[in-house]
């Protein structure tokens, strides 16, 4: 007996039904293109490339919920939700477009199996929904999880999911007293119990089903004015993700572009509007920033939802042209440089929402168009311009770190095997030569052919580009590339995830695409080659720190494990937060060159958090985390517990010299 | 309100600076030349008065070789509206004296209510072309401005000027020549269009016939007679000991060595 | 009649600074050496006594140049003044101390005498028939020039103050004293000076500092810089910080030293219990002679450090300041 085709089968029902459904969706798609028509507004951006790759995505990130298994029960949670509303909505559908249930449709095909099925699964996924629904608002209300706020928005749909799927169990239990129902349904069949005293069960039914109908329909018109549009969008915004190298930033092209950075909301591109659209306001991107951590004014999410307002807010008074600039004015500038741009907001995101090239459109808009950014960072900036670092070191002076040992200096049209990119810090900061030359220790015991730039290589770059100065970046970067384009080498091999990072992702946006490798990576190879011997004992219990553009970036995380894995008497041991989720050093995003004034400070957390587990020492792979954990240690006194090193130091103590 | 800031292309102060072998002068091969740091103030605060509002036109002005049109641009960058590069190689080989002469000759020709420029210029350190340059002009001058106010009908002004541990407030009639000091203002960071308009700005370009100035009108003065390194730093002298006998060596040593004391 | 050497001397609350009298006898002496004879020329009003104690350092000819409108140092008029004596007189040499006043006077009137000017010469020498060469650093030191002025006349120099030593007074000597009275036209100069004020009894500006007194984390406390402060007082010095200390919240912000700091180049850089990372270098390593005291005798401070004193700074630093204050008496 198909009740709901009985329900609305007479005429005017069928004509409500239909027309209360064209409405819902009329309203949610005027809703929905107004939201879209405010996308479009934004800069052109090609994300139609590789079909395949992001159809694939499609399934891993949002049928698989790939990013949701880690936070366990939010995550089962979510994951239930949506995979009961896949399961409800395949019936809905059905619904609307047949007239009639889907069970009644296949009821007789397979001896009703496909119908048991369906109402076996509708009825799992129901309780589970509504648990899930239920749990959430503990949650949000009760436990106060940080990072869920509690507004109308979020209450009104849990409300509405829990309202819908009651009342889908109330229509299944007075469905089954008046003799229709499949499958296995114990929940319903005890609501039908509670309800069997009724006398006009079939009226009841219809009333309760009409309410469940237009909750639904309500809920569909409701969601574009809610964060639950996400289930709309977020496909979309997955299907339309980067598929560029993690570290590239859009290149500016300085002569012909007209606006640098983003001024207004419509500066940025479609896409990254669209992100704003697609965000569930989850709070992950927050929970895991290492600014919002030190009570910086950053909060990844925050920025997003003030984001999200500038484009709803220029949509009304449209072209009346006189919005104050997003930079200093609705966005805080200190919220703009708090950022590391460690990327953790980015990778805890399910719905891959691009945070870190937001706030490096915002610092463009600032650095290029206004001259505008904190005074310490304009000496970093002279100092790129005249020295070629950020340092007030003279250029000259450049290639002071290899003095002793004899290495070789590529000159123009110089070959060799390995061209070592030494990086500032490796160049001009003691601590930090001292590691790139128990690289090129290592890397001669191992017979490998070396040789470096000299003062002829210049910053990379990164600190400039990361800080919105595109044009100094660029200055640099095409004169390195020009350097390395006259010289003949296999590959580059670099002590610095910033170089690393920008030499091999961002350079070939200006003509070079060089084979660069982390000095880890090099020597994992060395290793496992057997060329490199670990034999003294370097007893000590480790903490290894995933560098954020050596990891995150770069996926980088097994090799310089080990590497120290490699070193007998070396006991590893992970802080908590490790990997993917690793904790930001506080260096990055042009960060190493300002002075952090507000909150407390990122290395000392960092410091803390690795000193938990009680390891010896604090490995890293990064100059920066290495300069930052130093410091780290001595202001919160921990020289007695723990000492900082990279990884190549600790090797190198492994290795007999030759 | 017509300003008139001049400047000097200078190398960059981190330099390695190292004599020629024949001790004629400093080996300027492969130095970074960048707008002398003092006349940054100076170019900022014509800057500043200009963005205060009224019609304020700011003229950069130079004696240099042909590259010093990158300090110009920079300047351009800055705020400058126009720029005037006194270039012939016979200026080239006249002391600071005489570059004061040539920039006098080509000032007068253009309406001028204030100059400024930086106290002096970090290549050869003289601090001699503003004042002399004012005597020249038969205008006032205050050096090592550290404050600068306009009187609101931009025929005086206040300033505040540096001596040893104290800060003197004169009052000085306009036109006058003001050298600035650190302190002034803070030089601003031009902004990307700023930059990429003044890489177009035209620069008018002046030789010494076009000045109608003979050589032996700014004929140099002095001459260099050698140029040489000061003697190499004694470098990282590690005093130990016992800390009184420690403490008077150090004494003697800065005042007998270093002369300081 | 040989053209003579003229020193100028500066007036600061009617005395006569130092510099002053290092430029005298430096005036004395190349007097010596040539045959000719040494002048002490003073601008101002009632200048006859000052004018006779300095004279006592080598000076045979005494100049006052008395005026009221003089009486407060103004650079046109001063030049104007100094300028005619020196067209009617017609001195072989005239040397000021390079002091701000100096600085300031000597490029006028050198325009105004379409002479040549030697500005902070560290050496003077002279051959027998007194045509001058002088020492004088340029690119802040990194390299000497010695510079003649073969044929404008006076040839004129200043002289950096600190370097040229002071011999000692002959009270016997009896300078033969020339009193000038200028023509001064009251509306014609163009600067008034409304009014000096001394730099507060607080601190010294850092970035203008001549001498620097700086404290990092080897301080331990806010309290203890109060023995940088007593060193610095008696140098004469402004106290400045490490980001350490700043961020430690011993001292402000506008005491900071380095990368993120103020950069400062001062003659005279004391770091006590200062590691010398390389974002405080960037501060301070155009200091032309940096002292480093620190218990460490591996910081890289030293590396850097003209001189280092290897020990506990709360014995090095109150021993300094009575080392000094010793040798000042």
């Amino acid at each position: 007996m198909d009740l709901v085709k009985e329900t609305i089968g007479a005429f005017p029902t069928y004509l409500i039904l239909y027309l209360s459904f064209a409405a819902a969706i009329l309203l949610f798609a005027r809703a929905a293109r107004g939201k879209v028509r405010l996308v479009r507004r934004g800069q052109p951006e090609d994300r139609t490339d590789h079909t395949g790759r992001r159809v694939t995505g499609l399934f891993g990130y949002v049928l698989f919920q790939r990013r949701l298994p880690k936070y366990k029960i939010a995550g089962l949670m979510h994951m239930l939700i949506f995979w009961g509303f896949l399961v409800f909505a395949l019936g809905y559908a059905f619904i609307v477009f047949t007239g009639g249930e889907l069970q009644e449709r296949f009821a007789g095909i397979g001896g009703g199996a496909i119908a048991d099925v369906y109402s076996t699964f509708q009825e799992l996924f129901g309780v589970l929904v509504v648990l899930s629904v239920v749990v959430a608002a503990f949650r949000r209300h009760v436990l106060k999880v940080r990072r869920l706020e509690i507004n109308r928005d979020a209450d009104l749909v849990l409300l509405l999911i829990f309202l819908i799927m009651t009342s889908h169990f109330l229509t299944q239990g007075l469905a089954l007293n008046l003799g229709a129902g499949y499958g296995w349904t114990p929940v319903s069949r005890a609501l039908a119990g509670l309800l069997a005293g009724f006398s006009d069960a079939r009226g009841l039914h219809v009333g309760v089903w009409w309410i469940h109908l237009f909750l639904i329909f309500g809920f569909l018109a409701y969601l574009p004015a809610s964060k639950h549009l996400h289930i709309f969008f977020g496909p979309f915004n997955v299907y339309f993700r980067s598929l560029r190298p993690a570290g590239e930033v859009p290149l500016i092209d300085i002569e012909t572009a007209e606006r640098f950075g983003a001024e207004r909301i419509e500066d940025f591109t479609w896409k990254s509007l669209f992100d704003l659209l697609s965000c569930a306001e989850c709070g992950r991107c927050q929970d895991h920033c290492p600014a919002y951590d030190t009570d910086k004014p950053l909060s990844p999410k925050r920025l997003l939802i003030d984001l999200k307002h500038q484009l709803f807010e220029s949509a009304e008074g449209d072209d009346a042209g006189e919005h104050a600039p997003l930079a200093g004015g609705a966005i805080e500038e200190d919220v703009i440089w708090s950022c590391t741009t460690c990327r953790a907001c980015q990778e805890q995101c399910p719905i891959l929402i691009e945070h870190v090239e937001k706030i490096i459109e915002l610092r463009r808009y600032l650095s290029l168009m206004e001259g505008r950014f904190p005074n310490e960072a304009k000496l970093a900036f002279k100092n790129l311009e005249t020295n070629y670092n950020p340092w007030t070191i003279g250029w000259a002076e450049r290639a002071g770190w290899a003095e002793g040992l004899d290495l070789e200096t590529l000159g123009e049209g110089g070959e060799t095997d390995v061209l070592l990119w030494v990086g500032c810090a490796g160049a001009f900061d003691d601590r930090n030569k001292k590691v790139v030359r128990a690289l090129v220790g290592l890397a001669r015991g191992a017979g490998v052919e070396m040789a470096h730039l000299g003062t002829d290589e210049r910053c990379c770059g990164d600190p400039a580009r990361r800080l919105g100065n595109e044009y100094l970046y660029q200055m640099l970067a095409q004169e390195n590339v020009e350097t390395l384009r006259g010289r003949t080498f296999n590959r580059i091999v670099t002590t610095c995830p910033h170089c690393l990072n920008t030499l091999a992702a961002e350079y070939p946006q200006l003509g070079g695409g060089f084979e660069v490798v982390h000095a880890t990576s090099f020597l994992d190879e060395l290793l496992r080659e057997g060329r490199i011997r670990p034999t003294e004992r370097v007893q000590a219990i480790v903490g290894f720190h995933d560098s954020c553009y050596l990891g995150r970036y770069n996926g980088l995380y097994e090799p310089p494990r080990r590497v120290l894995r490699s070193i007998p008497g070396i006991t590893l041991r992970e802080p908590k937060r490790n990997r993917r989720s690793s904790f930001c050093c506080g260096a990055g995003g042009g960060r190493m060159w300002l002075e952090e004034s507000i909150g407390t400070r990122i290395n000392h957390r960092r410091i803390q958090q690795v000193a938990e587990t009680g390891p010896e020492i604090v490995a890293s792979g990064c100059p920066y985390c290495l300069t930052m954990f130093e410091d780290g240690i001595k202001e919160t006194e921990r020289s007695d517990q723990l000492r900082a090193l990279d990884v190549i130091e600790l090797l190198a103590q492994s290795v007999k010299p030759s | 309100m017509n300003i008139v800031v001049c400047v000097k292309h200078v190398p960059d102060t981190e330099a390695a600076i190292k004599p020629l072998p024949d001790g004629s002068g400093v080996a300027t091969e492969g130095l970074n030349y960048v707008l002398n740091p003092y006349d940054e103030f100076a170019v900022e605060e014509a800057v500043k008065i200009k963005e205060a509002g009224g019609d304020t036109q700011v003229t950069v002005i130079t004696v240099g070789p042909d590259g010093a049109t990158k300090s110009l641009r920079t300047a351009i960058a800055m705020g400058a509206d126009e720029a005037v590069h006194l270039n012939d190689p016979v200026f080239l080989e006249t002391d600071a004296q005489g570059t004061a002469v040539i920039l006098a000759a080509a000032i007068q020709t253009l309406p001028f209510d204030l100059i400024l420029c930086g106290k002096q210029a970090v290549d050869d350190d003289c601090a001699q072309v503003g004042p002399a340059l004012a005597e020249l002009l038969g205008i006032p001058s205050v050096s090592v401005v550290t404050q600068l106010e306009l009187e609101g009908d931009g025929k005086k002004a206040t300033v505040h000027r540096e001596l040893e541990g104290a800060t003197e407030v004169l009052e000085c009639t306009l036109p006058a020549v003001l050298t600035t000091q650190k302190g002034l203002n803070e030089p601003r960071y031009p902004a990307l269009p700023m930059i990429m308009k003044a890489k177009r700005k035209e620069i008018r370009t002046l030789d010494a016939s076009a000045l109608g100035l003979s050589p032996d009108a700014f004929a140099p003065r002095t001459e260099t007679v050698e140029v040489s390194s000061p003697p190499p730093r004694q470098g990282g002298r590690i005093l130990e000991g016992d800390v009184a006998e420690v403490v008077r060596e150090a004494v003697r040593l800065l005042k007998e060595e270093a002369k300081l004391l | 009649m040989a053209g003579e050497i003229w020193s100028i001397g500066e007036l600061r609350d009617g005395e006569l600074k130092r510099p002053s009298l290092e430029a005298l006898t430096k005036a004395r002496a190349l007097a010596d050496a040539t045959g000719r004879k040494a002048a002490l020329v003073l601008v101002g009003q009632d200048l006859e006594a000052t004018g006779k104690e300095a004279a006592a350092y080598g000076a045979d000819l005494l100049y006052l140049v008395e005026h009221g409108e003089l009486a407060a140092y103004r650079t046109e008029p001063h030049a104007k003044a100094l300028g005619d004596l020196a067209s009617e007189r017609k001195p072989e040499a005239v040397l000021l101390p390079a002091t701000s006043q100096g600085k300031d006077l000597a490029p006028r009137l050198a325009a105004r005498l379409r002479t040549g000017l030697a500005t902070d010469c560290t050496d003077v020498e002279t051959d027998a028939s007194g045509t001058l060469t002088f020492t004088r650093p340029i690119y802040a030191g990194k390299a000497l020039e010695k510079v003649r002025i073969p044929d404008a006349r006076p040839q004129m120099a200043t002289l950096r103050p600190k370097v040229f030593p002071v011999g000692s007074p002959d009270a016997s000597r009896q300078p033969e004293v020339v009193r000038v009275t200028p023509e001064v036209a009251a509306g014609a100069v163009g600067t008034t000076v409304r009014e000096t004020v001394q730099t507060s009894a607080g601190r010294i500006e850092l970035t203008e500092a001549d001498f620097i007194v700086s404290g990092g984390r080897g301080l331990k406390d806010a309290e203890n810089f109060a023995l940088l402060e007593e060193l610095a007082d008696t140098l004469g010095a402004a106290v400045g910080a490490s980001r350490a200390a700043v961020d430690s919240g011993w001292r402000d912000h506008q005491d900071q030293v380095g990368q993120t700091g103020k950069t400062v180049t001062p003659s005279l850089y004391i770091a006590c219990g200062i590691s010398g990372a390389i974002q405080h270098l960037a501060g301070m390593s155009s200091a032309k002679c940096i002292v480093a005291i620190n218990k460490d005798p591996e910081a890289p401070i030293f590396k850097v450090a003209d001189y280092g004193i290897v020990g506990d700074l709360f014995e090095v630093v109150p021993a300094l300041k009575s080392a000094l204050l010793e040798a000042k008496s």
